[in-house]
């Protein structure tokens, strides 16, 4: 007669690989979530009413027909504030402010790689930044100097803040 | 004959079920949340839809074809263009969650009703003609509320005269 083997686990293996499998059940839920809220948030980037609003301030600086929009070694104008020589007419300018809910406005070469850098140094509020971090760099051939960008950040009366981009290609 | 030690002992298969349980419990939990959500953001992507394809359609007539002027009766509007065309807008709203946008040549009126969604209802509607700073705006306003979504969403367009 034989002596018969042991079989079947034992209380300390059954533990590590049920410690095992939460922690990568852990890891999945971790690594999803963020995503949910991710997709939430983009919800607000670039939606068809802020798009508008930012054709409409781009029209208005077309407008001027300033092809230098960005001086010397600028790599971005605030416009927040209506300034002259981006509107005709700043009055207007105040007035679609208004209608619109604009809270930022800001003209960017159309790479807009150092205007990311600086937003990432700034003060300025977490939305804005993520938003911007979140736009691809835009890259142009260099014989489109006059290709520009316009960014626009809209904060309604609910307390919802979108934001929108779109080309300012000057001539 | 000295019996065979094969198997589970009983605290083994007890230990193991609590574990599996607990795992199973807590999975349930997200797994319906994700459930929830997954139908918060098919609900949310109907209501932008919804918007989206009012908002282009309206905007781009107003941006090509140039509005010149309009004339508002409560919630009714009839827009002039620039090449002597003009469409009408209405706002029929028999009850909150059913609500008809209406648009097109006089002739050729096309009705597109709100989102058939449980609960989805239109909270505020309206048709004006503002001013701002002495410059005309033509806006057209309607807020759609659903439980489930944290802001209102909305058809917002202002277009200036």
């Amino acid at each position: 007669m034989h002596k018969m083997s042991k079989k079947g686990f034992v209380l300390a293996e059954t533990l590590i690989v049920s410690v095992f499998i939460m922690s990568l059940f852990m890891m999945f839920y971790t690594n999803l979530y963020p995503l949910i809220g991710e997709y939430e948030k983009r919800s607000s980037y670039d939606d068809i009413t802020s798009k508008y609003t930012a054709h409409f301030i781009r029209k208005m600086i077309l407008q001027t027909g300033n092809d230098n929009l960005l001086k010397g070694n600028q790599d971005y104008v605030d416009i927040t504030e209506c300034p002259n020589g981006y509107f005709v007419n700043t009055t207007m300018c105040f007035a679609y402010k208004e209608k619109y809910h604009i809270s930022k406005m800001y003209v960017t070469k159309y790479h807009i790689e150092s205007f990311k850098n600086m937003v990432k140094t700034s003060n300025l509020p977490r939305g804005f930044m993520e938003y911007v971090e979140n736009l691809p760099k835009f890259q142009t051939p260099s014989n489109r100097q006059a290709y520009k960008r316009v960014i626009v950040e809209m904060t309604y009366p609910n307390g919802s803040i979108t934001y929108a981009t779109i080309e300012v290609i000057a001539r | 004959m000295k019996k065979e030690k094969n198997g589970f002992t009983t605290i083994e298969l007890l230990v193991c079920f609590v574990i599996i349980s607990s795992i199973t419990i807590s999975l349930f939990g997200v797994i319906l949340n994700y459930k929830n959500k997954q139908q918060i953001v098919g609900i949310k992507g109907e209501v932008h839809r919804y918007i989206s394809t009012i908002t282009k359609m309206i905007e781009d007539d107003l941006i090509h074809l140039k509005l010149t002027s309009v004339t508002i009766s409560n919630k009714s509007a009839t827009l002039q263009f620039q090449d002597g065309s003009s469409k009408i807008l209405n706002v029929v709203e028999n009850n909150p969650s059913d609500v008809v946008i209406q648009y097109g040549d006089a002739t050729n009126l096309i009705n597109y009703p709100i989102p058939y969604v449980e609960s989805l209802t239109v909270v505020n509607s309206y048709l004006t003609r503002s001013e701002v700073y002495g410059y005309p705006f033509f806006e057209f306003y309607l807020e759609l509320n659903h439980p489930d979504i944290e802001h209102n969403e909305k058809i917002d367009i202002n277009y200036p005269i």
